[in-house]
């Protein structure tokens, strides 16, 4: 019984710093869409999963932005697809050579 | 001393689809990618002779291949005083930082089921050194300090063009959802 206390304690003191002295929901997203998260480590990836979890506006933008890099991928290999490699390099050896 | 990189069709043949890889990776088109990548091997041929072999032909490639990048997206720098893009941004919140027009549009399953050509339209109406610093951290997950050598800005100004390409391409792919639906 004390340790689930002292458990609920300590989650209720990390959520009330967090809304007390974390990023509004302007500067969370903000430092997310300028990229200051990408390399973040497992200390602030977990502040900004515990951010995301409290806003569901925030947790939409997130997963938004992160569906971008997916997208992107894929226009990116459709791009590189759409490139004849062969006929390519047969120009560069007939122009260059 | 110059050394011996070998034949240039040998060159050619090795090198010619990772500089592709690369020039995609910038967010160019195919085409401007196969321009680039062109440049890269004239550059390369005129400056052969001053190799020494202290890198691999293939970092000494890529370093021309961003080099001419460089040149192209030169306009970065003035691309980063104020965009309009910054005051739409700023109205989404209240002044104690709370959402006030929260993010519409479709959920990330959605989207994530969708192909690449959601997209396409819309990367190419970023200004080229948002589309690259996108590219180059979402498709080619390039680290902070990568990006900002290749692209020649610092890692504010990085923030900058990382934050307008992404809200541009997030209102973008939304628009375009929503006229799907």
């Amino acid at each position: 019984m004390t340790l689930l206390l002292a458990i609920l304690g300590g989650l209720a003191a990390v959520y009330g710093s967090l809304v007390l002295f974390g990023p509004t929901c302007a500067g969370f997203t903000e430092r997310l869409a300028r990229g200051d998260y990408d390399d973040a480590g497992p200390l602030t990836l977990a502040v900004v999963r515990f951010h995301v979890l409290l806003c569901p506006p925030c947790e939409k933008y997130h997963a938004q932005l992160a569906a971008l890099g997916v997208l992107a991928r894929r226009k990116t290999a459709a791009d590189a697809a759409e490139i004849d490699v062969a006929a390519f390099k047969k120009k560069l050896k007939r122009d260059l050579v | 001393m110059a050394k011996d990189v070998g034949p240039l069709e040998q060159v050619i043949e090795d090198h010619t689809q990772p500089l592709l890889a690369g020039a995609l990776g910038l967010g160019l088109s195919p085409v401007d990618a196969e321009e680039l990548v062109q440049e890269t091997f004239v550059a390369f041929l005129e400056a052969v002779k001053r190799f020494e072999g202290r890198s691999s032909v293939r970092t000494y490639l890529f370093g021309i291949l961003y080099r001419k990048a460089k040149e192209r997206f030169r306009k970065a720098k003035r691309e980063l005083p104020a965009d309009p893009a910054d005051e739409t941004w700023k109205d989404r919140f209240d002044t104690r930082g709370h959402w006030v027009t929260p993010p519409k549009g479709p959920e990330a399953a959605a989207l994530n089921a969708e192909t690449g050509a959601l997209i396409a339209g819309c990367l190419e109406t970023l200004p080229e050194a948002q589309r690259a610093a996108f590219t180059l951290r979402e498709v080619d997950k390039k680290s902070t300090e990568e990006i900002c050598n290749i692209l020649d800005v610092s890692t504010t100004n990085l923030g900058v063009l990382l934050f307008r390409a992404r809200n541009k391409l997030r209102d973008c792919v939304s628009a375009r959802w929503d006229e799907k639906a």
